[in-house]
């Protein structure tokens, strides 16, 4: 069975009078340690997939399996336990705690979960072995989205959620910001889901799942993805 | 378009709003209803004064005064008129009154109720002792001093003469004036002259009240009547005193009174500044970074600064001014007529005065205040350029702090430990506001606590601890002995132990100060130390009256700025001098009190030495009855019982209780204020902050421990500076409200502090819980979606 099974999932919102559709039936399945990128334009609603898979939101019907457990049907506090210890998150625009230094920002994530890797050799891995005690401000664009991947990582989760973590990037910095994701989940071997309108990252992808109007319109697997370093933009 | 859209904001963020109009109201309330108190009442007494024609100096002479004395002071420049006049101070059944001839043209008297008299046999009476139909009898031998010696009360009256309700002291009975009653002139039929009052010119004359009159307490009335007082002394027998109007009862004490009402009105409003400061310019950072985007879009494009300020100005200002009308309005009604009716003067009611002038300056000092802080606030945003301010705002600087440097501290504390110390360092401006609101909302109620503390049991300690008989016994005539009839008589209504004291009202001096005490020589030293607990106030060890000096009273070696083996003056009723030697202070609450033994008084005062009062132990069940056949008994004036003087102080002591309501209203008031916008600015900055903790994981409690952990120990450092700030508040306050006489307890009780504290913290939880509500609804995705 895969790690991850997406089926039949609405998504509408009710804002005042209107309810607006987000998604409507969307299936798809992720297998472990699979690379997928998430493609489409804005107002796809890839984020709200994101949204769904990472337990900050709850879909209209259908149902979401992660790891064998159903968590569609989670109350808020297993919504909350699975974020703790399931998922990890990055974010276009990092969300570090300013006054937070770099380690501190990876080990605040670290404290609440189980099985939390070492924060220190983690901000190595992600090549920060000197600005360990920096603080966010001090820190460049990509430099700040490493240590918010390395927070992710650290937390040892089940699955990597980036949602467009080069949106805020120079094409240069963003690009190594996915040579780093990829290099993650191949060496870790972690799950990993990578948001995104830029097509050229989904080069790089084991799987592609296009998202248009609501709905999924495509899914491929890429026999040879390219290296992170192959493509540029 | 940019006005309608500043309303939207008001309406968007109308907490934010109610809470600058709010302090302002406070701050503003406070200020002017303190500074409009001290004016309020001296106009009142100044008009008054006009009104009733107060004189301007009093003479007097115990041989008496003639009309060539008036003559000789009509001939004055500057003196508008000149008033020969009686007064006669008697025991009138059982207390010494002084009578006055009615006058219409000085000291006017201030009808309450009934009419002036009519005939020789009616008088008018002290309002506050005297009913109408009263009957006044004069129960000793005025011989050919008066024609009557009864007399109905037809009118009840204030007269201006009395300004607070210690009438001062006289000659006859134990020494206190008790109440003073107005008879026709014509019953006087002394043949001279008593006192001649004049009046000067421009000060209060009659029917030239408004312009051209000089304000009773003014510098101009003091230089307009020194020269007039030299001329005066200059003419005047050597017999003769010349008395100002520092003489009336209560006329200077008024003075004093309200200028130390002026001296703290100063006090507070520093601190209410302060805060207002600090939040305006915490609210206004605040909008502006919650509005970067708009701001952006409105200067791209081409909005200059000053229209988007205004937009702001008109948000503060519209707040401010509202909030500084309302506060002066209310503040000027609720202020002035409360400490009035502390200060217990006998006073026409107080008008309401709305003085325009102070108001105006309020408003503009108000304005220019909020005006500064908003545009510097908004500048510091604004100079940055449009397309910056589109993007999102840079993460505030995180910086080390200096605790990190002390590695063998900061290595042991808590991940958890470490981020809530960062961040209270982080966050300096808004620390200082959290602890100089809360710490303010602390030592407010705890002086309002304290006070009580202070008051309550003052009484009790006085008459049940320190004087310890059951009753004071007046008595009709002065004696030598107890002699076996009154002994006797006293046995029979169960009264025993009789101690005979000589106690009469005195003025103690040294240097330039003087104060009003009570002279008490007891006959028996060993029924004294019974009756009479003189503790040292500091040791607690008892003292011993001995024939080498006198013991005084707390409060008066206060007053007088003696201590033990100085020297102190005793002016008796006849204006003669005697000097004491201090041998010891003692503990001591009401009233001021000099004791003298026996042997001493007989050494240094040549007079020989009677006794007119016994206070003894009782043990009769019907005090009433007990009373009536001792006073017809003839030798007894009075009895006063100790349970009616602690009843009659703890009625007394209700009026405390507006002060200590108004007190905690305010500081809870202030408390919430501040909370409320400390932590909806602490939420809405940190709103991205705290959807990261809950993406990644959090619990709610996690969360709120995240937030709050800061504002609880923020809250708890405040509280304990409060209390600190507190004692000094409360002792301030307390100094104030003793006056010269009366001492209260410096302590403040544990359960004082205690209530202080958790009250606080009580306003804080609330607070808290409030914005428990606020956390939870911050949706995760919209807070890390935004650009912020």
């Amino acid at each position: 069975m895969s790690l991850i099974e997406f089926k039949n999932i609405k998504k509408e919102y009710e804002i005042g009078d209107v309810t607006i559709s987000a998604l409507s039936d969307c299936s798809f399945s992720i297998e472990k340690g699979e690379l997928v990128v998430i493609l489409g334009p804005s107002g796809a609603g890839k984020t709200t997939v994101l949204n769904l898979l990472g337990g900050m939101d709850s879909p209209s019907s259908g149902s979401i399996i992660v790891d064998g457990k159903e968590i569609n049907k989670y109350k808020k506090n297993e919504l909350t336990n699975y974020r703790r210890t399931d998922i990890g998150f990055v974010f276009q625009f990092y969300n570090l705690i300013g006054n937070l230094t770099a380690l501190e920002n990876v080990e605040l994530a670290c404290q609440i979960c189980p099985d939390s890797l070492d924060s220190k050799e983690i901000l190595d891995q992600v090549g920060l072995s000197d600005r360990k005690k920096s603080f966010p401000s001090q820190l460049s664009g990509g430099e700040q989205q490493r240590v918010a991947i390395a927070r992710a990582i650290a937390k040892n989760p089940k699955l990597l959620l980036c949602d467009e973590p080069t949106g805020a990037l120079d094409s240069v910095t963003g690009q190594r910001i996915i040579q780093l994701l990829q290099k993650t989940c191949k060496e870790i071997g972690m799950t990993t889901i990578l948001i995104t309108h830029n097509s050229v990252i989904a080069d790089i992808a084991d799987k592609v799942i296009k998202i248009k109007n609501g709905m999924v319109k495509d899914i491929f697997i890429n026999k040879n993805p390219k290296r992170a370093e192959e493509i540029a933009w | 378009m940019l006005f309608k859209n500043t309303l939207i904001k008001i309406k968007k963020s109308i907490g934010r709003y109610l809470s600058i109009f709010f302090i302002i109201l406070l701050g503003v309330g406070f200020l002017s209803g303190l500074t409009a108190t001290s004016p309020d009442i001296l106009s009142v007494a100044d008009k008054y004064y006009k009104d009733q024609n107060l004189m301007d100096f009093k003479i007097v002479n115990p041989m008496g005064l003639f009309d060539r004395d008036v003559e000789k002071l009509s001939s004055l420049d500057n003196v508008k008129a000149v008033i020969p006049s009686y007064s006669l101070d008697v025991i009138e059944q059982d207390k010494s009154i002084r009578i006055h001839a009615i006058e219409n043209s000085v000291n006017k008297v201030k009808l309450i109720d009934g009419r002036m008299p009519e005939n020789l046999e009616e008088c008018v009476a002290d309002d506050k002792f005297y009913d109408i139909g009263d009957h006044i009898i004069i129960t000793e031998e005025t011989g050919s001093l008066l024609k009557n010696k009864n007399y109905t009360v037809v009118g009840t009256i204030e007269s201006v003469l009395y300004l607070s309700d210690d009438y001062g002291s006289t000659t006859v009975g134990d020494g206190k004036l008790t109440s003073f009653i107005f008879i026709p002139k014509e019953n006087f039929t002394l043949n001279a002259y008593t006192e001649i009052y004049l009046l000067a010119q421009g000060t209060g004359l009659v029917n030239s009240q408004g312009t051209g009159l000089v304000n009773s307490y003014s510098k101009k009335y003091a230089s307009a009547v020194k020269q007039l007082k030299d001329d005066i002394i200059a003419i005047k027998d050597d017999t003769s005193t010349v008395m100002d109007r520092n003489n009336v009862v209560g006329y200077s004490d008024l003075k004093s009174n309200s200028d130390i009402v002026s001296s703290v009105s100063f006090v507070f409003p520093l601190f209410f500044i302060l805060i207002v400061m600090l939040m305006t310019s915490n609210s206004m950072s605040r909008m502006i970074a919650e509005e970067r985007n708009e701001l952006g879009a409105l200067t791209s494009l081409g909005y200059k600064d000053e229209s988007i300020i205004s937009t702001y100005l008109f948000y503060v200002l519209s707040a401010s001014i509202l909030g500084a009308v309302a506060g002066f309005f209310i503040g000027c009604r609720i202020f002035p007529p409360l400490i009035f009716s502390m200060f217990k003067y006998i006073l026409p009611t107080l008008t309401y005065k709305y003085d325009m002038i102070t108001f105006i300056i309020i408003l503009a000092a108000t304005i220019l205040l909020m005006v500064s802080v908003t545009v510097i606030s908004c500048y510091r945003e604004l100079k940055q350029k449009p397309a910056f301010l589109l993007r999102p705002a840079i993460l505030k600087k995180g910086e080390a702090i200096l605790l990190e440097k002390i590695t063998f501290i900061w290595k042991r504390l808590s991940f958890t430990w470490k981020i809530t110390i960062r961040n209270l360092f982080r966050y300096k401006k808004r620390a200082f506001m959290t602890i100089v609101g809360i710490a303010g909302c602390t030592a407010l109620l705890l002086a309002g606590f304290g006070l009580r503390d202070s008051m309550n049991g003052v009484a009790q300690k006085q008459y049940k601890e320190i004087f310890k008989y059951d009753d004071m016994i007046i008595l009709r005539g002065e004696i030598q002995e107890i002699n076996d009839v009154l002994l006797e008589t006293l046995d029979k209504e169960k009264i025993v132990s009789p101690l005979l004291i000589k106690q009469s009202a005195v003025k103690c001096i040294a240097d330039d100060n003087y104060s009003d005490v009570y002279m008490v020589v007891p006959k028996d030293r060993e029924l004294f130390d019974d009756y009479f607990t003189l503790n040292n106030p500091k040791s607690g060890d008892l003292l011993a009256l001995n024939d080498s000096g006198v013991i005084i009273s707390q409060k008066l070696s206060d007053n007088l700025k003696v201590g033990k083996g100085d020297l102190v003056i005793v002016r008796d009723s006849n204006n003669k001098e005697f000097q004491f030697k201090i041998e010891g202070i003692a503990e001591n609450y009401i009233s001021n009190y000099i004791y003298i033994s026996e042997n001493l008084y007989n050494d240094v005062i040549d007079e020989p030495l009677f006794y007119n009062t016994i206070v003894s132990t009782h043990n009769s069940e019907d005090e009433k009855k007990s009373a009536e056949s001792l006073i017809n008994s003839g030798y007894v004036l009075n009895i006063i019982y100790t349970d009616d003087v602690i009843q009659k102080a703890l009625d007394d002591n209700q009026s405390l209780n507006g002060i200590i309501i108004l007190i905690v209203v305010v500081s809870s008031l202030l408390a919430f204020i501040v909370l409320y916008n400390l932590t909806t600015i602490n939420i809405s900055e940190r709103k991205r902050e705290i959807a990261t903790l809950k993406v990644l994981g959090f619990n709610d409690r996690e969360t709120n421990n995240y937030i709050y952990r800061e504002v609880m120990i923020l809250t708890i450092v405040s509280i304990l500076i409060g209390l600190v700030l507190g004692i000094f508040l409360h002792s301030f306050i307390v100094d104030i409200v003793e006056g010269a006489s009366i001492m209260f307890f410096r302590k403040i009780k544990w359960i004082s502090f205690a209530i202080s504290g958790l009250l606080t913290l009580a306003f804080s939880l609330i607070m808290q819980f409030i914005t428990y509500i606020k956390l939870q609804k911050i949706d995760m995705n919209d807070a890390l979606k935004s650009v912020e």
